[in-house]
């Protein structure tokens, strides 16, 4: 599924050419031992599932070892892959095997097992005869054993490297600091599921004008693919901004983009943008959380906004901005659900777990009057102790109102 | 946790969590409905939590409905269920096939 990722970790193998694998060279040097084989050979099925990449073989001239990519459905590995079975050929030719290499070293007999991991199809296993080798049944079955001990193990690597992309993503797209103009302070944190990563994101970025646009979004589902999504969702957001003034018309037409080049992608987004002194905000919600608005003296809110449908659905969704006050002195806050939506355990009384989790995050923001303090307690008081079950991200955003002012920038501010 | 799904007739009524787990069992589900039947009721009143990857299933199953020529009813959503559809905006989106919106239901592309 993810040759591309798994390749980026290459190592040298025991012989010092580049192994994709590290250790699968030596485990199908067992293979082909336990099957009295002349070589043996793992393909895996590429991230656009349609191809078959060697991985490694053995037993092969070093120089016949470049073999070819396999199209699912053709050649040897290819029916193999398709069929989900074990298959053993006792006619080698042009007609039966499209692998050149086979065919130049002469193998005059193979058999192949499909290597899964439950029900998904990860590659191809298969060992070569230089002799006529009719394959018995007892030798399919233990051709098929071995299998699942690699499948396992390629899809613990795949996991593995999957999850060390999408992080590697996901920082390289989240700002830790955020700078911001004078008259805001901006803080906000990420953080990742337990053992899992999402599509979470949130974005700070000035436009030309000197306006400041605020974005929190969720991409739904888990791993290097929501990420990805998350990456292009961000960047086009932010080229769309550059564009339209009225958030209600960017989210319309990213909506548009999601809907036509990412049919299977769903997210959810909010985005804002204000101008200094930054106490009116133009917010447009895709079927996200409304803010959180602090103001002085006063009980945290909600922000009334309509909620307009989430990105991916219907591409000609109707969708509004709508204007929130925030007053100098007051605070909005931006957050994904992983923050007050929580699977209901045994132990909980309240009805409303939402309900109940907002009103927590609403009480640990209230007091705080610098945007690091607010993120740190909230998660405090929300997550606390929990093994987050899924990805939180928050934001904050304390309006000074001081804009025209050439004193220090906040606290969170920086130069970046 | 694996979800309990009854049947009756084009209606499914699932009982757990619509989550990760057990979303493609729900599609699975909807699947075999609509391979009967036009149209899709699901009856969401036993669902004690979904999430937005459960959230997924109903799309791609108001997809599939729609790709069928049909459409997708869900009805009596629990308060977790219409409590995700209202912040979504997809509350009105697949309403009961006795009072369909005008125009009809876009829940489907």
């Amino acid at each position: 599924m993810t040759a591309d990722v798994a390749a980026a970790t290459a190592s040298p193998g025991p012989d010092g050419s580049p192994e994709t694998y590290p250790g699968l060279s030596a485990r199908l040097e067992e293979v082909r031992t336990a099957m009295h084989a002349d070589t043996a050979t793992v393909l895996v099925l590429d991230r656009t599932r349609t191809l078959l990449e060697p991985a490694a073989t053995v037993g092969l001239d070093r120089t016949l070892r470049r073999a070819r990519r396999v199209p699912l459905g053709e050649g040897f590995a290819g029916r193999v892959a398709q069929a989900r079975q074990p298959v053993a050929l006792t006619r080698v030719d042009s007609s039966t095997v499209v692998n050149p290499v086979l065919l130049a070293h002469g193998v005059q007999s193979l058999l192949g097992v499909p290597i899964m991991a439950g029900s998904e199809l990860l590659g191809v296993l298969h060992v070569g005869f230089m002799k006529r080798h009719p394959a018995s049944d007892d030798e399919k079955r233990l051709l098929t054993k071995f299998a699942d001990r690699l499948g396992a193990v390629l899809h613990d690597r795949f996991v593995d490297a999957e999850q060390t992309a999408a992080l590697a993503l996901q920082r390289s797209l989240l700002p830790t600091v955020v700078g911001t103009p004078n008259g805001i302070s901006i803080a906000a944190r990420y953080v990742p599921a337990d053992g899992d990563l999402g599509g979470d994101w949130y974005d700070v970025f000035e436009l030309p004008d000197g306006r400041l646009g605020l974005v929190m979004g969720d991409v739904v589902g888990h791993g290097l693919a929501s990420a990805i999504v998350m990456g292009r969702l961000r960047s086009v957001l932010r080229a769309y901004a550059l564009d339209h003034e009225n958030p209600a018309e960017v989210l319309w037409r990213l909506d548009r983009k999601i809907c036509h080049f990412e049919p299977d992608a769903l997210a959810t987004v909010i985005f804002g943008v204000s101008e200094p002194p930054f106490t009116q905000w133009l917010f447009s919600s895709a079927g996200h959380y409304a803010p959180l608005i602090g103001r002085p003296g006063a009980p945290v809110v909600s922000a009334q906004l309509p909620n307009d449908r989430l990105l991916g659905v219907s591409p000609h969704a109707p969708r509004q901005s709508t204007l929130v006050t925030v007053p100098a002195g007051g605070f909005l806050c931006l957050y994904t659900d992983g923050l007050v939506e929580r699977r209901p355990t045994a132990q909980d009384s309240s009805a409303d777990l939402i309900g109940a989790n907002t009103a927590r995050l609403a009480g640990a923001l209230g007091d705080a009057t610098d945007p690091e303090m607010s993120c740190i307690r909230a998660l405090a008081e929300v997550v606390g102790d929990h093994v987050a079950e899924d990805d939180i991200a928050i934001l904050v955003a304390h309006i000074s109102g001081d804009a025209g002012a050439t004193g220090p920038m906040s606290a969170a501010a920086s130069s970046g | 946790m694996e979800l309990d799904i009854a049947r009756v007739g084009s209606e499914l009524s699932p009982r757990g969590s619509v989550d990760l787990v057990s979303r493609q069992q729900l599609v699975d589900a909807g699947r075999e409905v609509l391979a009967e039947h036009q149209s899709l009721t699901l009856n969401m009143k036993a669902v004690d939590f979904m999430d937005s990857v459960g959230l997924g299933a109903l799309i791609e199953l108001a997809k599939l409905a729609s790709a069928a020529g049909g459409s997708l009813a869900v009805i009596e959503p629990s308060r977790s269920v219409h409590r995700l559809l209202t912040v979504t905006g997809l509350a009105d989106a697949w309403p009961p096939a006795e009072s369909p919106a005008e125009p009809p239901s876009d829940g489907g592309r």
